[in-house]
């Protein structure tokens, strides 16, 4: 790109249109030179390259700022698309059942139901006969632990209005017969917050009843997630053992005078583990003693030793124990979020903050 | 090329991409998500009309920059800016060449030229972020990464034709019509 100029016999260099030169020439009373005032598309086009080798170079922590710029201007159109998402994709996910599953669905639903009024009898008799060890039992309770103090946290809303622009994130599996839905990206969401000023990684982001994931990056207003399925996203949690009289487990505990093996209890039914999402269908927890006894339907919940979050905050549950063939004394735990990806909408970061 | 205009509609194109992507998007048991790259049908678009293959590569690295910048990365942590960009220009470079081979206003050449964009560019920015990763990535990982952008790059190709008409609708305001000679490409 270039400027042509004029030299005209009096020695006056004025910028001459591309028309005139060839009568200029053909006149020849002036001179003519070509001025490059701007930086032509090759050079240009190299300086982009540079800058992406240079930033590629430099990794994802350099760029921090660049991404929130961008954030930012996803975020205010992006809200309003992600509310119609969010709407849609329930509604998109719905298959439907063959005609020979319905009527054994429906035959179940009948089988189901008269055991429920059984139970609810039996349940009736039961109540009246616990009331007043409940009644008990509180009284105890009350004195033992109240008065109890607030978590001191500050929730702060956001509002989730992205997804990633590429689905390379892992995604949820297809598991006909549950609640699962599928094709919610599992990676990240991008939020948008009240705080105009960022906010710190790795705190905790809930919904009303569960969590969803970690803060990853943030810039003023906006904030990006990290997802608890995310191959990424490691969290110390806890297994919280379901307690069944009908059904009493036995495990095996060390605990200091009662090492050994003995029935699952309140007392003795959480245990503390380290999960890490799988990228494929929620989160796993390896190497988990099979001693333990940990089976499907349990929960996973945060840990104290969370120090974003020391509360018991639910994250997902026991869907499938695999044991592990090399070393049959260990087994693999796969635990299904309670959160779907794909109907996040509205969400609380907590901030964490210790008493003075 | 006006490149203002340009940017603008490359961000309404990563906003919708951003936002409805997850709409389209299919999931595959053993594969994952398979969603479409509009993103790719923009920059095959913009090769397809260009004056010249810098202007095509320019409007390749413009937008594979901003998906750099709204992707958070396929190994569990945020991916750097750059192999997008860089791997979107290279495309650019190779639909521009190619363009010459096809009649540019068919269907059919637009799903070709998506297609072999996409394959380029996804699968140089897979084979790129996994070789940064490499601590956490496996080749198990890298194969169905891989599969997941060809079947990604089918489905964007497929999308491409319809993404195109209405790019054709804006082609007036995106790219300056050549003078003289340079009329009868169009």
């Amino acid at each position: 790109m270039g400027v042509i100029q004029t030299k005209t016999v009096d020695g006056v260099i004025r910028p001459c249109r591309p028309a005139c030169i060839s009568y200029h020439y053909r006149r020849g009373f002036c001179n003519i030179r070509a001025v490059n005032l701007k930086p032509s598309k090759s050079r240009v086009f190299a300086i982009m390259m540079i800058v992406s080798v240079v930033l590629m170079m430099l990794g994802p922590g350099a760029t921090g700022s660049m991404r929130n710029f961008a954030q930012m201007l996803i975020a205010p159109i992006g809200d309003g698309g992600m509310y119609v998402v969010s709407a849609l994709k329930p509604v998109s996910n719905s298959g439907g059942i063959s005609p020979t599953d319905a009527l054994q669905l429906r035959h179940e639903n009948d089988q189901l139901r008269l055991q429920l009024v059984e139970a609810q009898h039996r349940l009736a008799l039961q109540n009246a006969e616990h009331r007043r060890e409940m009644l008990d039992v509180q009284e105890i309770r009350t004195s033992a632990f109240s008065p109890r103090e607030d978590n001191p946290c500050e929730l702060i809303p956001a509002r989730v209005v992205a997804g990633d622009a590429l689905p390379y994130g892992k995604w949820r599996v297809v598991n006909r017969g549950s609640d699962d839905m599928e094709g919610s990206p599992v990676l990240s969401r991008l939020l948008i917050t009240d705080r105009s000023k960022s906010i710190p990684r790795n705190l905790a982001v809930i919904t009303s009843s569960a969590l969803v994931g970690t803060v990853a990056e943030s810039g003023a207003f906006t904030s990006r997630i990290q997802l608890v399925g995310d191959k990424g996203f490691h969290i110390r949690g806890r297994i919280i053992r379901h307690v069944d009289p009908a059904k009493p487990r036995l495990i095996m505990s060390n605990r200091p005078g009662a090492a050994g093996v003995v029935t699952l209890d309140e007392t003795n039914n959480r245990l503390e583990v380290l999960a890490h999402g799988d990228g494929v269908s929620g989160l796993i927890i390896e190497a988990v003693a099979e001693c333990e006894k940990v089976m499907p339907g349990d929960w996973l919940v945060t840990s104290d030793a969370e120090p974003h979050l020391r509360t018991e905050v639910r994250i997902g549950v026991v869907q499938e124990v695999i044991v592990n063939p090399a070393d049959r004394r260990f087994v693999t735990v796969k635990v299904k979020p309670f959160v779907d990806p794909a109907t996040l909408r509205d969400v609380y970061i907590v901030y964490w903050k210790p008493p003075l | 090329m006006r490149w203002i205009l340009f940017i603008i509609m490359a961000y309404a194109v990563l906003l919708v991409q951003s936002t409805f992507g997850g709409l389209l998007a299919i999931t595959f048991r053993s594969v994952g998500a398979v969603g479409p790259d509009m993103a790719a049908a923009l920059a095959v678009f913009a090769a397809l009309y260009v004056r010249s293959s810098l202007d095509a590569m320019i409007a390749g690295w413009v937008l594979g920059f901003f998906v750099d910048l709204l992707a958070g990365g396929p190994t569990g942590v945020l991916s750097p800016v750059g192999p997008m960009s860089m791997s979107y220009a290279l495309a650019s470079g190779v639909a521009f060449g190619l363009r010459e081979a096809f009649f540019r206003e068919r269907p059919s050449a637009r799903f070709m030229l998506t297609l072999v964009f996409c394959l380029i560019a996804h699968g140089t920015w897979v084979t790129v972020q996994t070789i940064l990763a490499s601590s956490v990535m496996t080749w198990g990982d890298y194969g169905r990464m891989l599969l997941q952008a060809g079947l990604l790059s089918a489905y964007s190709a497929l999308l491409a034709p319809v993404l195109c008409v209405l790019f054709d609708r804006t082609r007036g305001l995106l790219i300056i019509a050549p003078s003289g000679r340079g009329r009868r490409y169009r």
